[in-house]
């Protein structure tokens, strides 16, 4: 998992150091890249998907425009994280002028966010629609062929990287890379209907 | 919207492309909507099943990001002179204290070696002439006025014949 680690962050890094001279196509990516993690966390404090998105599109703004003082001594993504859980404290605090902000301590939300566990605050239906879709993804992942799905589950469930589950599979890493987008295609092929109803 | 660009955004999600190859990538999706979709709804996936729990996203949220951002024409820059201050500061502070001991050191070299040069010319000098005084009271007892001393004084004059020798009687002009 460290070279996982490590790979982010070299990656991150480059985007980040492009991004702070001004490379705003860089920022670009790591919007991309991060804005569903950022709004899956903003979403369980937040009892509105609409606002959640706000605050979470908040919490980029206000990280790209304090971007100088990164210095790079922590991940992007935790230093991004601490943004937007301070960001949605001042909303809550705004909002509803009472101190329900205390009750999110950046420990509970790691804790929160290592157990996943928490219910978004949704609309009944819009639970349904999210367990529907996410039903849709696991049935696709069990229809998949082993490999595939192994390779899928060892880099989604897992975090490894390439080479990580090319040793376990013992194949080599380019096969993985081949697996894992297959077996994407074949999920995306699955949700893709469900999501273009939604405006997806 | 080719399958190599899509497997592209599916290395790009595992963190398998460099900058400049992420780089290429956006350039591709900011003309292919197809593609940018794509990119979502693999990200989506791959969230929904790190997170156990599906999350819609508006697909324009990042566009909107940039948006507001376009107001503003850049980064704030990286603080290269803050850094550069910092350390500007930490070298002052340094080579500040450096001279300050230099200077002392130097001071007190200067004032030790002052005091043991006097002492060794006052030993020099003091300790041979003291000698001489001495040896000339003993060959000449009558070249100095014992009884005038005395008189002044009124006391016991038994040191005054070598401390008047050495004040104002130059050598050899009592004899």
């Amino acid at each position: 998992m460290k070279t996982s680690n490590k790979i982010i962050e070299q990656v991150d890094e480059q985007l980040v150091a492009l991004a702070q001279q001004g490379d705003k196509q860089a920022y670009n990516l790591l919007v991309l890249k991060y804005q569903h993690k950022i709004i899956h966390l903003v979403n369980r404090y937040i009892n509105d998907a609409s606002e959640a998105q706000d605050i979470a599109q908040d919490t980029f703004i206000k990280a790209y425009r304090d971007l100088g003082n990164f210095r790079g001594d922590a991940r992007f993504y935790t230093w991004l994280y601490r943004i937007a859980i301070n960001t949605t404290k001042n909303y809550l605090v705004s909002r509803y002028k009472k101190n329900i902000a205390d009750a999110i301590s950046d420990e509970d939300a790691e804790i929160y966010a290592a157990n996943q566990q928490w219910q978004t605050f949704n609309t009944p239906e819009q639970q349904v629609l999210n367990q529907e879709i996410l039903d849709a993804i696991y049935l696709a992942i069990e229809l998949l062929p082993e490999d595939m799905r192994m390779a899928i589950t060892l880099r989604e469930f897992e975090g490894m990287s390439y080479e990580e589950i090319a040793q376990i599979m013992k194949c080599p890493s380019g096969t993985v890379r081949s697996r894992i987008f297959r077996a994407r295609e074949a999920i995306d092929n699955k949700i893709k209907p469900l999501l273009d109803h939604r405006e997806f | 919207m080719t399958t190599e660009l899509k497997q592209k955004i599916s290395q790009f999600l595992d963190d398998d492309l460099n900058a400049t190859e992420a780089s290429h990538l956006l350039t591709e999706l900011q003309h292919d909507n197809d593609a940018l979709g794509a990119l979502h709804r693999y990200t989506a996936v791959s969230q929904a099943l790190q997170a156990k729990q599906f999350t819609l996203v508006d697909s324009d949220f990042a566009s909107v990001v940039m948006n507001n951002l376009a107001e503003k024409p850049r980064a704030l820059p990286v603080k290269p002179v803050l850094v550069y201050r910092r350390y500007v500061k930490f070298l002052a502070l340094a080579a500040s204290i450096a001279v300050l001991a230099v200077l002392l050191l130097h001071n007190f070299n200067q004032a030790n070696s002052a005091t043991i040069g006097q002492v060794a010319m006052q030993q020099d000098t003091t300790e041979p002439l003291n000698k001489q005084i001495d040896d000339y009271i003993h060959t000449h007892p009558t070249a100095i006025n014992l009884a005038a001393d005395a008189e002044l004084d009124g006391g016991d004059n038994s040191l005054h014949p070598s401390m008047t020798a050495f004040d104002e009687e130059p050598m050899g002009q009592g004899k």
